[in-house]
């Protein structure tokens, strides 16, 4: 990277967000600010030209490969790596907001020590004094040193043990979902302690234990794809899902069993009894007895899972081999995890699942997470006053660790507290020095996050000037060389380098270092088919349910909250602004009661709800919802903070307070499902912001389904309007009246006369919709100007969505945020329905019955963006021309002519437009959306919107004008795929296809003339550019 | 010369005169004449009092209009999905009124229904008041309130045009046509009476003023024959318009495909509705004027009875095109429509509707009564009750529909109507009342020369 | 009295044009001037008299969006030996051992609404002079074109019927308005 790097002042500008000023004034602002230009030519940047940088995702261990996209030497996007064999170039919403932890105006911007109660800037030099003096004095005296980092693997993490070993000290390796009870029943049933990997590619049947694999549980990018590709299959493919609370992988399933809490357990074994008994499964049969007491009436009286049902589903998943059954989440936090685990391992052993889709070859990598024992242990020699320093770095156990753990008032006794964390969080508020470390962006670094993948980080950009922070591992040499201990390299990086000695040994026989070194870390590290360890059973712990604590009220069931994973993910306002996938709540947490009990209480959406358990109570808005069971409430955890930020204080409660005392038998994990609550309504205005207030999708037919058996052909195809009694022709209407419908589609030159094309008549490229088949098309004096470019038009853009493969999992929605410059509003517009997001995730709860768990469950989710319609409404309403169509098929915004009539919004039928209320870009004002150096992130080639002004999706219309360019550049054709919008580009299900429909053979023309296409509002006749492909609906056990 | 010797051909005989029992025994040239210029001249303190008053109102509303364009339209209450709310209720509430004035004073003047003429000068004030605050409101709801020169059509360096296939772009011609027409009427008629002001005025100031409304009118024969065939072209010329007008307007909604909006009816309703309103407004004005300024012999109870028959008439009209609207969302094949109209009684905004219809149907049943009809204090509320029925209805049709559109996702978004749109309505209304208040003190508020044409025309005597 | 009130008015109907227009004049004439550089930076020399290649120093043009101010070490290339005696160079050259870039005062502006590609123009075989005047004759820049949108408008509409498929000539708000 350049010595100097400065920007040119068309991006500097838009940083300031003096571009919206620019833009409401609508001309060119007097030439008074100076250009600066480089000082030394970079040779590896053009100014106006992006730069991709492999690196690793640190948001969670998974460890996705990214490529990271900067713009005259600044960070403005990140993407998943296409080459990354944990994610394959996907990347979840977390990851996209990786971005706002870089920029957050929040991060420590200098080394700080706590001076009587306050923080003060110090220098590094004052620091590592300070840090040394008692650092040393600790391993002089042989005093107690310990080291807690979060799960980073690779290097750091050995550097961390060599540090804390030759410091005399411990290194404790905090993860809040530590998965140790996994790993523990693993190690008790095939003696080996790892976290397997799940092959739901393979499956051709999964039965989710309150596993959330689409959400925080494993590695969800990588397990959302291969989840995808096992629904693709309309043979197969069917999937239940056995919890007490829908989370948002259980709204995927196609029958949800609603089970006790903690009759997990029963009901894995009762599956189990019935394959053997009945001589289905291909796995062992010695199992008989571990599992003779659950009988399916056994299991109905422990689990109230009707005892037929047992059966079903034990039969069909038997059947289809192979299958896969997976205990996770909720379900695996109980004072019984292992057992429950140890259960569900047994199940996937009689069925023969294991080594087939429950694999040991890409584990992934927990190793060296500390279980809860050793947390305790560490707790207890701090609270005995045995640790002198403490050094925390990334982890931040005195929030994530429940309160009866003791930690934070266990940490006050230690005398000096170090944290090394790049963002101030509740452990570094405790502690007495601040030495902040670098980004994972601006650093470098290595991670293993799964067996045979090592996976590297480089520093994208310069450290953010307003940051004085340094490299954790320059910090940690430093400390010890300044403390005099141990014996490190000069620097981190030689430390790094010399590590990957081996590794370039194995993959680079033949390159010099320097060579082997740049292509790794173009690639973004290196990688190898690990060979599965193959494993047999060895023996099960004793089968008991969990004992809920405390009363007869409903259980509590706190759960990872998707936007903000353990909690990390709350300093983020992009993860905050995001909706919860289920609630479609924002900025909060809330109480998920179901709508029987809340009556019974006098509850109402949005009523503030005290719950209480002998640890402690905290007071949150109730969530009406009717995917809870009514013995059930459940609390998202991750909100809640004190000192993380100006985006995280103060926003919803953290649940972990509720916990009372409580461990696995087995394992000593932390038991989250343990205790039973009072619920009561408190004082207060109802106050939840949600983006979704109606579930109920009302007969719109926005969401739609299509029955496996007509894909199959094995069922006639139902009628092609829609099914819905209240719209003539569908079901419930008379054959007269469907004839009547068939013909009135059917016509020609139905609504806006579409004519019929002469022979050799070239369509218009804008004209062709995915609603009309392309031999149709408008008459050309229906186009704003029917001159110019619109004859050389030679493309028509349009999108296919897959409902089948969209999960909801709603990275396309940070995506699009990050790309486009979206602005967060917060809470209280987005209760006044301000939100600006260009693309939601619409949610419908077709169906949802806690209570008859054996019929189908059927949620719905619909990516809802601009469907560039071929008749747009918003086209002829807007007065002055800022909307209109584009040459090929576009439905522009020229935010620049826009002058805020807001017809365009109200005569758009899917409400897809956001309208700028207020100004978010300008600093001077209170609603501004980009405190420095938020707004480092801003994407150049996207205008700033100003005040008054409408916006929308234009299916990045940027990255379009960019890929034709290259493709002229290079003097060829466009490729199909080559173009991608953010959304699309970040789908982990690629149920988003971007492309152009005038290409009879790319991808997204062929699904938009497939069996399942249907357009949203269809009868309204928008000729949307965008076709839905219907959701498979499967046959329930 | 002596009024005895005043000679001049009428402009019709008294057998087209007909109807005299308007005019009241007793009075004559010069009488009328007094009667009606006293009220311009020197205001007393009642009138400084409201004056005030009123300027107080507008200095609020202008206040919060401020606050607006720096802010932001967020401070109003509008949503997605409920783009428009009050401003364009407002917008059309206004345009509403103004339609009493061209009707009083050119249809009925070509139907020669001869009451109007006691009426009709305050119903064409209030009118060209009425557009000139109607035509506010499509500036102070725009986003960017600072570009409304785009929305007409000039050649620009850019090469842009406006979008002539907007209905707001049919609005920008539509309101500023009726301004002038109405407008340009208005002051023809005033030409005489302005005359007479002059003849009587002692400041310079007024004489000046006066001189420059009356476009030096003599009274000479000449000058009432051309003066007459002007005013009949003009009252063919803005006829029209009455209906015209407010169907462009009624087109905002009915143009566009929200469920609610869509619908063929809305022309002639809309245009039946802002009669409504706008001879409710009338009604109430004169009750105030010929009190306050004892004015019961020339507007006679006979002139507020055929004014109320004519509300009781469009609140007819009114009341039908609901129940038609109702009727065929029940009886159409349209899912969207049916459900929309069920949730507009019966959702959210279900008093709104509920106040719309029993203001505007309910209510005015009370008109078929002659003593109601006879009974002024009665009469001013029902008038008030029907303009507030008549904003309702604007209300409803717009928020209503708006937030209950097709795609669920966006439904329970509710609007509530903030401060800064209460100020600004409220400021409207002051708006509207200082233009009124000036002219009632400033122009003569009923036409002599017409009133005059009632009189026994004054034959000469033989010597 | 009133001959005062007509008076003021005559007064104020005619002043107001005339004010407006003297001021854009006296703002025309600034513009033309062009603004004074840090360095006086001879466009004439290098580009005229030594016939340099625009793209040489404004590398950028031909291949991004933006057409790059030159890095000091790019004028240093050369004025390292070249003429180091003259004291703009001298200037140049205190630059660049102070390790500071030269703040040059932008002359051509767009609003950050609007986004110009170079690369597409250069590529399509428009000479730079055709937008940015005759540089090689220019002691001192100044903006040449207005950079008003009838401007951009009028030159592609009169290019609008080309026949070059590789480079057609685009008449879509969206290409520079997103």
């Amino acid at each position: 990277m350049s010595e100097d790097v400065v920007f040119n002042r068309r991006d500097f500008l838009k940083l300031a967000g003096i571009g919206a000023a620019a833009t409401l004034s609508g001309c060119a602002q007097p030439p008074t600010d100076r250009l600066i230009p480089y000082l030394i030519a970079p040779d590896n940047i053009l100014p106006g030209v992006a730069t991709w940088y492999a690196s690793t995702c640190r948001e969670c261990p998974a460890g996705c490969g990214l490529l990271v996209k900067t713009r005259e030497g600044r960070v403005i996007k990140v993407e998943g790596n296409p080459a990354h064999p944990v994610n394959q170039g996907a990347l979840c919403g977390r990851g996209q907001a990786t971005l706002q932890g870089l920029y957050n105006p929040d991060r420590i911007a200098s080394p700080m020590a706590r001076e009587d109660g306050a923080w003060k800037k110090i220098t590094w030099e004052d620091a590592l004094k300070r840090a040394a003096e008692k650092l040393g004095q600790a391993v002089r005296d042989h005093r107690g040193v310990a080291i807690i980092t979060e799960n980073a693997t690779g290097s750091f993490e050995k550097l961390a043990g060599e540090w804390a070993g030759a410091a005399g000290g411990t290194h404790l390796v905090y993860e809040p979902f530590s998965y140790e009870s996994l790993r523990e029943a693993n190690r008790r049933c095939f003696g080996l302690s790892a976290v397997p990997h799940f092959d739901f590619e393979r499956a051709k049947m999964v039965v989710s234990f309150g596993a959330d694999f689409l959400e925080t549980f494993g590695s969800p990018v990588a397990q959302a794809r291969g989840f995808a590709a096992m629904r693709a299959r309309p043979e197969s493919g069917f999937f239940v899902a056995v919890e007490p609370r829908l989370s948002l992988t259980g709204a995927n399933a196609d029958q949800w069993v609603a089970v006790r809490p903690g009759g997990e357990i029963a009901l894995a074994l009762g599956m189990a009894r019935v394959i053997l008994t009945e001589g289905l499964g291909a796995g062992d049969k010695s199992l008989g007895e571990a599992v003779a007491a659950y009988t399916p009436e056994a299991v109905e009286q422990q689990s109230d899972v009707p005892a037929e049902l047992v059966q079903r589903l034990a039969r069909r998943f038997a059947a289809s081999r192979p299958s896969l059954a997976v205990a996770g989440g909720i379900a695996s936090q109980s004072e019984q995890s292992v057992a429950l685990i140890a259960a569900v391992n047994l199940l996937n052993q009689v069925a023969g699942n294991v080594g087939e889709t429950v694999r040991f070859d890409r584990t992934l990598n927990f190793d060296a997470v500390a279980p809860f024992g050793e947390v305790q242990r560490l707790i207890q020699s701090m609270d005995a006053g045995q640790i002198d320093v403490l050094v925390v770095h990334g982890a931040n156990p005195v929030y994530a660790a429940p309160a009866w753990s003791g930690f934070a008032a266990a940490m006050d006794k230690v005398q000096y507290r170090i944290s090394l964390s790049g963002m101030m969080d509740e452990t570094s508020d405790r502690c007495d020095l601040l030495l902040p470390s670098l980004h994972a962006l601006e650093s470098l670094g290595d991670a293993e996050p799964a067996r045979g993948v090592w996976s590297l980080l480089q520093p994208t950009m310069k450290p953010v000037p307003m940051f004085d922070a340094h490299p954790a591992g320059d910090t940690l040499i430093a400390l010890a060389k300044a403390s005099g201990f141990g014996a490190f390299p000069a620097a981190w990086s030689e430390y790094l380098v010399a590590r990957w000695q081996p590794l370039h040994k194995r993959f680079g026989a033949g390159k010099s270092w320097g060579a082997f070194w740049d292509e790794s870390l173009a690639r973004g590290g290196v990688w190898e088919e690990p060979d599965a360890t193959q494993v047999k059973w060895s023996g099960s712990p004793a089968f008991a349910a969990p004992a809920l604590k405390g009363g007869s009220g409903p259980a509590l069931v706190l759960y990872a909250s998707p936007n903000h994973y353990d909690g990390r993910g709350a300093n983020k306002p992009w993860l905050q602004e995001l909706p919860d996938p289920t609630t479609k709540a924002v900025w909060n947490s809330w109480v998920e009661i179901h709508p029987e009990t809340a009556a019974g209480l006098g509850l109402a959406m949005g009523d503030p709800v005290k719950v209480e358990t002998s640890a402690g109570s905290v007071t949150a808005p109730a969530y009406l919802y009717a995917g809870i069971r009514k013995d059930c409430v459940a609390i998202p955890l991750g909100q809640g903070h004190t000192a993380y930020g100006r985006y995280a204080n103060g926003r919803g409660v953290n649940a972990l307070d509720l916990l009372p005392a409580s461990q696995d038998a087995a394992s000593g994990a932390v038991a989250y499902l343990t205790a039973r609550v009072r619920i009561s309504k408190a004082a207060g205005p109802a106050d939840l912001a949600m983006t979704q207030r109606e579930k109920q999708q009302a007969d719109r037919q926005i969401a739609q389904i299509i029955p496996v058996a007509v894909l199959l052909g094995t069922a006639p195809a139902p009628a092609r309007r829609d099914t819905s009694e209240s719209v003539p022709g569908g079901p419930g209407s008379s054959a007269h009246e469907v004839e009547e419908v068939e013909a009135f589609n059917s016509r020609p030159g139905k609504y806006t006369e579409p004519r019929e094309m002469k022979p050799g008549e070239k369509t218009p490229a804008h004209a062709v919709t995915a609603y009309e088949p392309i031999h149709r098309a408008r008459a050309a004096r229906q186009i704003p100007i029917s001159e110019g470019a619109y004859k050389n038009a030679q493309h028509r853009w349009a999108m296919a969505i897959d409902l089948n493969s969209c999960n909801g999992c709603q990275a396309c929605v940070v995506a699009c945020s990050a790309e486009n410059n979206v602005p967060t509003v917060g809470p209280d517009l987005i209760q006044r329905g301000r939100e600006m997001m260009w693309i939601r995730i619409e949610r419908y709860e077709e169906k949802l019955d806690a209570a008859a768990s054996s019929s189908r469950n059927d949620v719905r989710f619909v990516p809802m963006m601009c469907q560039q319609c071929g008749d747009a409404p918003c086209e002829p309403v807007c007065p002055v021309y800022a909307t209109y169509h584009n040459p090929e098929g576009l439905n522009a915004q020229v935010y620049n002519r826009c002058v805020g009539t807001r017809y365009c919004s109200n005569n758009c039928p899917y409400k897809v437009r956001s309208f700028n209320f207020f100004d978010y870009s300008a600093p001077e004002k209170p609603t501004f959306a980009f405190p420095e150096p938020l707004n480092w992130q801003l994407n150049p080639d996207v205008t700033v919107r100003s005040k008054g002004v409408m916006e929308k999706c234009t299916f990045c219309v940027q990255r379009i004008l960019e890929g034709k360019g290259n493709a002229r550049d290079e003097n060829r054709p466009l490729k199909d795929g080559e173009i991608q919008p953010a959304c699309a580009q970040g789908c982990p299900t690629q149920a988003i296809v971007f492309g152009d429909l005038m290409d009879p053979e790319s991808r997204v023309s062929k699904h938009s003339h497939g069996e399942r296409r249907y357009w949203a509002l269809n009868d309204l006749n928008t000729k949307p550019g965008i076709t839905y492909l219907k959701k498979m609906e499967r046959e329930t056990a | 010369m002596g009024e005895n010797e005043i000679t001049y051909e009428p402009a019709m005989t008294p057998d087209d005169v007909g109807a005299t029992e308007h005019v009241p025994p007793a009075m004559t040239q010069k009488s009328l004449n007094d009667d009606i210029l006293r009220m311009i001249g020197k205001p007393g303190k009642v009138w400084w009092a409201v004056f005030l008053l009123d300027l107080t109102i507008l200095a609020i509303g202008l206040i919060a209009e401020r606050n607006q364009i720096v802010q932001g339209i967020g401070v109003a209450g509008h949503t997605r999905p409920v783009m428009w709310a009050s401003y364009v209720t407002n917008f059309v509430f206004w345009v509403g009124i103004a339609h009493c004035g061209t009707l009083v004073s050119a249809i009925l003047f070509l139907f020669r229904s001869h009451f109007r003429r006691a009426v009709y000068r305050i119903a064409e004030a209030m009118t060209v008041f009425g557009v000139m605050t109607a035509g506010l409101f499509p500036i102070v709801h725009l986003g960017r309130p600072w570009f409304p020169y785009w929305l007409f059509p000039y050649p620009t360096q850019r090469g842009l045009w406006p979008n002539f296939r907007s209905p707001l772009e049919w609005d920008v011609f539509a309101v500023t046509t009726y301004l002038t027409v109405s407008s340009i009427f208005f002051l023809v008629g005033i030409i005489p009476d302005a005359a007479a002001a002059r003849d009587r005025a002692k400041h310079w100031f007024m004489k000046l003023l006066y001189t420059g409304f009356s476009f030096g009118w003599t009274g000479g024969n000449n000058q009432w024959k051309h003066f007459y065939s002007a005013y009949l072209y003009f009252a063919a010329l803005a006829t029209p318009l009455v209906l015209s007008v407010h169907s462009v307007v009624s087109w905002d909604f009915a143009v566009a495909q929200v469920p609610g909006w869509h619908s063929t009816i809305f022309a002639p309703y809309f245009v039946a509705g802002a009669i409504f309103s706008g001879v409710a407004l009338v009604i109430n004005l004169l009750i105030i004027i010929r009190k306050g300024f004892k004015l019961e012999h020339i507007v006679t109870l006979d002139h507020m009875e055929k004014l109320s028959k004519l509300v009781l008439l469009t609140s007819t009209i009114v009341g039908y095109s609901y129940l038609v609207e109702f009727f065929s969302a029940w009886y159409g094949p349209n899912a969207y429509e049916r459900n929309m109209f069920w949730w507009r009684f019966t959702g959210h905004f279900w008093w709104a509707a509920w106040i719309m219809f029993s203001c505007n149907v309910i209510f005015p049943l009370a008109l078929w009564f002659k003593p109601v009809r006879r009974n002024m204090p009665v009469l001013f509320v029902l008038m008030l009750l029907v303009n507030v029925g008549m904003w309702f209805e604007r209300f409803v049709i717009i928020v209503s529909s708006l937030a209950h559109p097709f795609e669920p996702n966006s439904w329970g978004v509710n609007y509530r109507m903030s401060w800064t749109e209460a100020a600004i309505l409220a400021g409207s209304f002051a708006w509207f009342g200082m233009f009124f208040l000036i002219f009632v003190r400033v122009l003569p508020a009923f036409s002599i020369a017409e009133l005059k044409e009632t009189l026994a025309a004054p034959m000469r005597r033989k010597r | 009295m009133k001959r005062a009130l007509a008076l003021a008015t005559v007064v104020m109907l005619i002043a107001t044009p005339a004010v407006a227009s003297a001021q854009s004049f006296w703002a025309q004439l600034g513009a033309v001037k062009g603004p004074v550089q840090p360095i006086k930076f001879p466009h004439d020399i290098h580009a005229g008299k030594l016939g340099m290649d625009c793209l040489y120093c404004h590398y950028g043009a031909e291949k991004s969006p933006l057409a790059n101010i030159p890095a000091v070490s790019i004028c240093m290339g050369c004025h390292k030996i070249a003429v180091a005696d003259r004291p703009e160079v001298q200037k140049l050259a205190q630059y660049w051992d102070s390790g500071k870039s030269i703040p040059w005062v932008p002359v051509y502006m767009l609003p950050s609404h609007v986004k110009f590609n170079h690369k597409r123009h250069v590529r399509a075989g428009i000479t730079c002079q055709e937008c940015h005047g005759p540089v090689e004759k220019m002691a001192v820049v100044y903006q040449y074109p207005s950079l008003k949108m009838g401007w951009c408008i009028t030159c592609h509409r009169e290019r609008q019927n080309r026949a070059d498929s590789q480079n057609p000539t685009i008449m879509d708000c969206l290409t520079c308005h997103h």
